[in-house]
């Protein structure tokens, strides 16, 4: 393709694209950013392009573009839980915090939580928690990317957090108090 | 509003969701996640974009991404041009310091050393180098004599 005919193309889906970024990223300085890097990326790639398929084409570039800087964005705000949380049934026992959550809450209440997630984070989790796949398998599995699988199992696992310390503190000095999440919590934890 | 459907893929609800920004920075990194890789998702999604949905860059981008082009092309182009000018710099800073024919003339008079079976070894021929008093020539001639035969040196 020759300059003349990628500037006809940019012409062409500069609005479709600045549109994807602008509706996942709304920020419209960082949207125009991303929609320019969506055309380099595509200049770069365009012998890869398929005939009659630009649209969806670039619309797929500009969505991955929105999605490397939401997912860059997340990370830096959120920190990122390590392996501290939920191996579920089958977990090999140990002093571990997997095993004290499953001293603490119960497999089953566990298990329960994981299937109660909701999608899209419900189907890795079961396949890699629960069925004891690995994430590459668990990406072909789901047909997604190994790396959208990773990082859906992340937020998964703050998600669970989250609901264990909510459940932890309905439960005030009960039986769930003085777990493993309770020393993780620090000064965060409630007076009681 | 559920974004997802039990399939997996994002339900009507959620890309008017996203069409008419209505969702949280979660929600546009869950769709822009499956955005990526779902085909079907995207053609439903790019089928939406018409009309009054479709916006359009503050600024044109053509130019700028052009101009982007252009640099990252010529750069590219200047790039090699300076290795390739470094390399040819080098090579001939190395031809002229006459290293090249040296290193030639030495392999040649080695051969030529070398003690033949049978008949009376021929005379060696050392050839001169053109230039005897550089600073590499010396050096050469000093390594190649750490590997002539004793018969080659009384000759010489």
């Amino acid at each position: 393709m020759t300059i003349r005919e990628f500037s006809a193309l940019v012409q062409k889906y500069q609005g479709l694209v600045y549109t994807v970024c602008h509706q996942l990223v709304p920020d419209g300085e960082e949207a125009q950013d991303l929609a320019q890097e969506t055309f380099l990326a595509a200049w770069r790639a365009i012998d890869r392009c398929p005939a009659g398929y630009e649209k969806q084409w670039l619309a797929r570039i500009a969505a991955n573009k929105a999605k490397d800087y939401l997912r860059s964005g997340w990370a830096r705000r959120m920190d990122t839980p390590g392996d501290e949380v939920l191996a579920l049934a089958g977990a090999p026992p140990g002093d571990g915090p997997e095993a004290r959550a499953l001293d603490t809450l119960g497999a089953e209440a566990l298990e329960g939580l994981i299937l109660n997630l909701r999608e899209p984070y419900r189907t890795p989790c079961r396949l890699c928690w629960l069925e004891q796949h690995s994430v590459r398998e668990a990406a072909a599995l789901c047909g997604r990317p190994e790396k959208t699988v990773s990082a859906q199992l992340t937020r998964a696992r703050r998600m669970l957090q989250e609901q264990i310390l909510t459940m932890e503190r309905g439960n005030g000095d009960g039986a769930v108090s003085g777990g493993w999440l309770s020393d993780r919590r620090g000064s965060g934890r409630p007076d009681s | 509003m559920e974004l997802f459907r039990e399939d997996g893929c994002l339900t009507d609800e959620g890309l008017d969701a996203l069409i008419h920004n209505q969702l949280d920075e979660l929600g546009r990194l869950e769709a822009a996640e499956h955005l990526s890789y779902c085909d079907r998702c995207l053609d439903r999604y790019t089928a939406r974009l018409t009309g009054e949905t479709l916006e359009q860059p503050p600024r044109g981008m053509s130019r700028p991404v052009l101009q982007t082009i252009w640099v990252r092309v010529m750069q590219n182009f200047y790039g090699r041009a300076a290795v390739a000018g470094v390399a040819a710099l080098l090579a001939l800073t190395i031809w002229g310091s006459g290293a090249f024919r040296l290193a030639l003339s030495r392999g040649h008079s080695l051969e030529q050393t070398r003690p033949s079976s049978g008949a009376t070894p021929p005379a060696p021929q050392m050839v001169e180098p053109d230039r005897p008093g550089h600073l590499y020539d010396k050096l050469f001639e000093a390594w190649g004599a750490l590997f002539t035969t004793d018969e080659t040196n009384t000759t010489r």
